[in-house]
């Protein structure tokens, strides 16, 4: 089975189901896959052979959709990348991950077109798609190149990418039976009796998304809400009581100002589901949820690209977990603590967080070095960690390395250190979280100049700019004479936490 | 930045402050002046909701007055005139005087 398959089967069942509606528009089951199967018959003519990688640069619109499970039946692997991406980024990605077809919208492929590193990607076969009220969708090529089979992703449907521009980038290679095992398990714990509004705010192509929202409703011929502009508390409230929604998918800094509004149980009347994930959701602020809004199921789920998505959920019923958990992992997915040496711990002790299931991926793309390590004997060293209780509730204690967490995005702190080094005037940059009340943590970077000199925060902020997205970028810079140290090399990252904290 | 905390600023000042708070966000301005009160938020300068959130976090401690969620909205992203105008809004819940002094 393939993700297009879930596509056809809501498709063939339901046509006249609405399937996705967005602020210009509305598409039927059976109008998605007409367009979907289009727009395949256009890569077909484009990559004779299964085996391409194809990249979509797309926010949450119709076209996403269709771009999506047209690479599917295209038999080709998508590489979902977000159009905040500046070009510095996305060049980056879609040069390591060998992708020959972009699949974007008119104003990004300007951007990919007038790029001076463009020479770098001359490869690339870039594809407008539009899809218009009047039930015409456009697909225009703008930059024609060669495609060659890329042999290392057959039978991979998806690729996620985990890190950040530096180095050899982690590309999660998952296939459409890891995708839809885990879809599947999700699904059927969910248990939903009754068909849903889905209202998509957060990016598509988040892992979470892809597995808690697109693939699930997709199957389950539910109708989607999409929301192609930031997101503003007082206008997803309307949303949700104007179109009846029924579930939708957070990150913690979106919980917080759901719990910061008054008086507004009415207007959410509809919502019944709302799932969190992306960072642990503070204790008070899912308190406070829950006391204002005792209707709607919120519910604490953990994942990641790695293991095909979800591997922890508090499933709205029981509703008994203990708040601070993430649930429990999802049945056929085993977890289990570990120490350093592989040893499995016993309940209530802290260790690494290991996985093992269907969905975990096959790998990271032309890094076998790396998924031995980090895959080995079928179970996933997830690098978190975290603890099992004697009821199997599983909770998050730290995460991984360095990661800093801010509103919805994971962000590398060496990819922000890199470019910061790149500035003339700067000789050594340690980018580190700093606790923050709504987007949890907000990176802050430390530099040291060359020869101390003095260098204006915004001129640096605005050097950042032209390379990074706009969340990746400090928003704190404190120049101080010497990095501190736990040796002659290692970083004390502890104490810059500390510092910044401070600020 | 200028420590405004103290005393009403005049609306170019309030626009001037929003420039230099907004800088980051806008690679493809080379020229600051060029941030009008007609700016876009979201079309012009493209930002997100994380981005949004740390302007006004910004603004917040800037003019020291507290924007509550529910009154943001696009079409107050739309421009930068509507979160001056916003601004000065609650710049003057702030300066008017305590009630008894004002019956007087």
């Amino acid at each position: 089975m393939k993700l297009i398959d879930l596509l056809k089967n809501s498709a063939q069942n339901e046509p006249q189901t609405t399937a996705v509606k967005s602020e210009e528009t509305n598409l039927t089951y059976r109008q998605l896959l007409t367009y979907v199967n289009r727009t395949a018959e256009h890569l077909k003519s484009i990559v004779a052979r299964k085996g391409a990688n194809i990249a979509i640069i797309l926010g949450n619109c119709p076209e996403f959709f269709i771009a999506f499970f047209a690479v599917s039946a295209a038999d080709a692997t998508v590489l979902p990348l977000s159009p905040a991406m500046t070009t510095y980024e996305s060049l980056f990605f879609l040069k390591r991950a060998d992708v020959s077809i972009v699949l974007t919208n008119e104003k990004y492929s300007r951007l990919l077109l007038n790029d001076k590193n463009r020479q770098k990607t001359k490869n690339l076969t870039i594809i407008n798609i539009k899809y218009f009220r009047n039930s015409i969708l456009k697909i225009r090529t703008e930059a024609k190149a060669q495609c060659p089979i890329n042999k290392q992703t057959e039978n991979v449907a998806l690729m996620v990418h985990t890190s950040g521009t530096t180095g050899k980038p982690k590309l999660v290679m998952l296939t459409d039976s890891q995708l839809i095992s885990n879809m599947f398990l999700y699904s059927s714990l969910m248990n939903f009796k009754q068909k849903n509004i889905v209202y998509c705010s957060l990016l598509l192509h988040h892992i979470y998304c892809i597995c808690a929202q697109l693939l699930t409703h997709i199957y389950r011929t539910d109708t989607f809400i999409l929301r192609n502009k930031p997101f503003f508390i007082k206008e997803f409230i309307n949303q949700v009581h104007d179109n009846n929604v029924t579930i939708t998918a957070f990150v913690p800094y979106m919980a917080i100002l759901l719990a910061e509004v008054k008086n507004q149980k009415k207007k959410l009347q509809s919502l019944k589901y709302v799932t969190l994930s992306g960072a642990k959701t503070p204790k008070a602020t899912y308190e406070t949820l829950t006391k204002k809004f005792p209707h709607i199921n919120f519910i604490n789920t953990y994942g990641m690209s790695e293991a095909g998505s979800r591997i922890a959920i508090a499933a709205p019923f029981p509703k008994n977990f203990p708040v601070e958990s993430v649930g429990k992992p999802m049945p056929g997915v085993d977890v289990r603590i570990v120490d350093d040496n592989h040893n499995l711990l016993p309940p209530n002790t802290t260790g690494q967080i290991q996985v093992r299931s269907s969905g975990v991926a096959k790998g990271y793309y032309k890094q076998p070095k790396l998924t031995e390590k980090t895959i080995k004997n079928n179970w996933l060293n997830t690098g978190d960690i975290g603890k099992l209780d004697k009821k199997q509730n599983l909770f998050i204690i730290g995460r991984k390395k360095d990661i800093i967490i801010s509103g919805a995005n994971n962000l590398y702190p060496s990819e922000i250190e890199q470019i910061l080094i790149e500035h003339p005037a700067v000789s050594q940059a340690v980018v580190v979280p700093k606790k923050d009340q709504r987007l949890q943590e907000i990176p802050v970077a430390f530099i040291v100049t060359k020869s101390h000199k003095n260098i204006e925060t915004h001129e640096l902020i605005a050097f950042c700019r032209k390379k990074l997205s706009t969340y990746k970028i400090p928003r704190l810079i404190k120049t101080i004479r010497k990095i501190p140290k736990l040796d002659t090399s290692k970083i004390n990252r502890k104490k810059l936490k500390k510092m910044a904290d401070n600020l | 930045m200028i420590n405004q905390k103290n005393r009403k600023p005049q609306r170019i000042q309030i626009l001037n402050t929003m420039r230099i708070i907004l800088e980051p966000w806008s690679p493809d301005i080379d020229d600051p002046s060029k941030i009008t009160e007609s700016t876009n938020l979201l079309t012009d300068l493209g930002m997100d909701s994380i981005g949004i959130l740390q302007m006004l976090l910004d603004i917040e401690k800037e003019y020291d007055i507290k924007i509550k969620q529910n009154e943001l909205d696009s079409t107050l992203a739309s421009k930068i005139g509507n979160f001056i105008n916003l601004i000065e809004r609650k710049l003057n819940e702030a300066h008017r005087p305590p009630e008894k002094q004002r019956t007087k």
